[in-house]
């Protein structure tokens, strides 16, 4: 007898016993269903930290200094460019403000005040030509701050999705100028929303060329050292922010009550994540007890299922069924049912993570972190595959014992049995 | 490992004696207070082609008789060949092949699987013997045919009478067309008229050459026999011709 024969029959034999193979599943499928949505909305969780890191930009590290002279920022930015070049990818001085003095940004006669409740902080950044690439944010339109606008302090101005959104809507903003602080800025490009509008960061920004910031400094004030790294690959995040870059800068800020720091989310990062992994396995771990507790219900009505089945049993090994045929015949039989238990509960933990996961996300939101709209978590197809291959493990393991016993039945006492 | 190789019956392949028993015993709980010598000494040989009876009362031993002779048990003492094959120390696996294509067995209780269809039941043992779908089914549908249910294929036994499910049986037990034919007082559940059906089917295909084993306590069935062999207490007591019908 072959293998799809085996099939055939067994699917016929659950067909047969409809309610009892959907109760007998129900095991599999709370099972399976749990651990998919358990593990899924964890990893989730972890997924949705790491893109929200990302959105802040990769293998970034945030450097701030006071105290230092302006000659020593200046060989501390050569340092970066010629001796570290082939650990740093880019940086970008930045300069953050907000318009605390409230003298607004408008376009012709529409005003965006900080001070008018609907609206949050509109943040001013002065960067360099890698500002758009430390910072992962992409163009959707214009061009980036080039050297020579820096060189020129060329009164052009890079602003976010928000902005474009609130002063010009439907019209091309390339090209418009912008009163900020009174002064006149030409609009020359438009970041994105980051992750095509699902993570909602801080669009609400303009970025300028960092050689304007003393020409604003009457509008906006002093400011310390900042700077953006992006590290050119993981790995050397702990060497630059622990050693080479406070090491260069050692000594330079300590006159009076100077200081110097560079740090990375990085290290946060990988903990969270080994946290989230943890609890994933464990969660995972519970719900598949539960998975146990399903194989174990199979077992129970397979071995029903050959009690009751005796006589068939007697008249398949009298018309020549071997041993083996039979030990098949049960065995495809109980995977066959935990197997179709294992889709289900697939089917119900996509649903699950997709609706419970995202509740549980919306709740855990950190406040620290940019929000996120229409993130919906899915479990991974290593997971969704090995729920399956699980679930058909299990109705192998758990149809054994009942699959031998039909086996090792005898013809004729088998054909006795009424 | 489910795979097992078509083969066609191996009626060419003949020993000289279809059956040959030699002093077998079958003895239950042996040495015991309660032992039991269902089948005594007995001694058999059985040509190609006979229509035999074997004829007792209940508890004669008969049907542990029939059971030996199906290779569904096996003897305690003695030997038993089928079709030259000494059956009495086979494995069990091997004997699972000697049934499927040696034997067709027509029971009492007709013995259908009771979920599968007329022509799923005629199948079955076809699909143990590896044969493949198209041939098979053809196969099944031709003894359904034979036995007057072509009309019928598609019904669960629940839905046929009694002399219909036997007529079933009889299509299951000679689709592969095996050599023998052992009938477990086949009549014996169904009303005098179906059960004369059988017998005629059974005599048919007696005259086609298959040889036929007929258990039954009923002296006037065992008259349509050629052989008619009474046993008694576990012991042949004799073996006579029978009237020809």
């Amino acid at each position: 007898m072959n293998w799809m024969q085996t099939v055939r029959m067994a699917f016929k034999s659950i067909l047969n016993n409809k309610v009892r193979s959907i109760l007998t599943m129900l095991g599999i499928i709370i099972g399976v269903a749990s651990v998919i949505a358990i593990v899924a909305s964890i990893q989730g969780t972890s997924k949705l930290q790491r893109l929200q890191y990302e959105a802040m930009g990769v293998n970034r590290i945030d450097i701030y200094g006071y105290g230092a002279k302006n000659r020593d920022w200046q060989e501390f930015e050569d340092y970066m460019t010629n001796d570290l070049s082939d650990k740093i990818a880019a940086w970008s001085p930045q300069s953050q403000y907000y318009d605390w003095q409230n003298s607004g940004i408008q376009y012709r006669a529409k005003r965006l005040d900080n001070n008018d409740s609907n609206s949050g902080y509109t943040y001013m950044y002065f960067g360099n030509e890698h500002y758009g690439e430390v910072t992962s944010h992409a163009l959707s339109a214009g061009r980036d701050i080039s050297a020579a606008d820096c060189r020129t302090r060329a009164r052009v101005c890079v602003i976010g999705e928000t902005l474009r959104k609130y002063f010009f809507g439907a019209m091309s903003p390339i090209g418009q100028k912008l009163q900020i602080g009174g002064k006149g800025f030409e609009v020359i490009g438009v970041y994105a929303g980051k992750y095509d509008g699902k993570l909602n960061t801080d669009d609400q920004m303009i970025v300028m060329p960092y050689t304007l910031q003393s020409t604003m400094m009457s509008v906006y004030g002093m400011a310390d050292r900042q700077y953006i790294v992006k590290a050119a690959e993981k790995d050397v995040i702990a060497e630059l922010t622990d050693e080479l870059l406070p090491g260069f800068m050692q000594g330079r800020c300590e006159a009076g009550n100077g200081y110097f720091s560079a740090s990375s989310d990085s290290q946060w990062q990988e903990q969270s994540e080994s946290s989230n992994n943890m609890l994933a396995l464990l969660g995972g771990g519970v719900a598949g007890i539960s998975l146990l507790v399903g194989g174990i219900g199979i077992m129970n009505i397979m071995l029903v299922s050959v009690t009751e089945r005796t006589r068939e049993i007697g008249i398949r090994m009298a018309i020549g069924a071997r041993k083996r045929d039979i030990i098949g015949q049960f065995l495809v039989e109980a995977s066959v049912v935990s197997c179709c238990g294992g889709v289900i509960g697939i089917v119900l933990g996509c649903f699950l993570s997709a609706v419970l996961g995202n509740l549980l996300l919306a709740k855990t939101q950190n406040s620290y972190m940019p929000t996120v709209e229409q993130f919906t978590v899915l479990p991974s197809a290593g997971l969704v595959i090995g729920a399956f291959l699980f679930s058909a493990l299990l109705g192998i393991i758990f149809g054994l014992y009942p699959a031998n016993k039909a086996s090792n039945l005898q013809p004729v006492d088998a054909l006795r049995t009424q | 490992m489910w795979e097992r190789k078509a083969q066609t019956p191996d009626t060419e392949r003949r020993a000289e004696l279809l059956i040959d028993v030699q002093r077998m015993s079958k003895i239950y709980n042996e040495g015991r207070e309660n032992e039991v010598r269902a089948l005594d000494d007995i001694s058999l040989q059985v040509s190609w082609g006979e229509f035999l009876c074997i004829l007792g009362q209940s508890g004669s031993g008969k049907s542990t008789l029939m059971n030996i002779l199906g290779c569904l048990d096996i003897p305690t003492y003695g030997s038993y060949h089928l079709n030259g094959q000494p059956v009495s120390d086979m494995k069990p696996s091997v004997l699972s092949g000697i049934r499927n294509r040696e034997i067709g067995f027509i029971f009492q209780g007709f013995n259908l699987i009771p979920a599968l269809t007329a022509l799923e039941n005629v199948e079955l043992p076809l699909i143990y013997r590896g044969m493949p779908r198209e041939e098979r089914r053809r196969l099944a549908q031709e003894a359904l045919v034979s036995v007057g249910l072509e009309k019928r294929m598609d019904h669960r036994p629940g839905e046929m009478s009694g002399g219909q499910q036997q007529r079933v049986a009889i299509a299951r037990a000679v689709a592969a067309k095996p050599p023998i034919i052992m009938a477990d007082e086949p009549t014996g559940n169904l009303d005098s008229a179906s059960g004369l059906d059988i017998m005629r089917k059974l005599t048919a295909l007696n005259e086609q050459g298959t040889s036929i084993i007929l258990i039954t306590h009923d002296n006037h069935l065992a008259q349509m026999a050629k052989r008619i062999v009474t046993i008694q207490d576990g012991r042949i007591i004799s073996d006579t011709k029978g009237g020809s019908v």
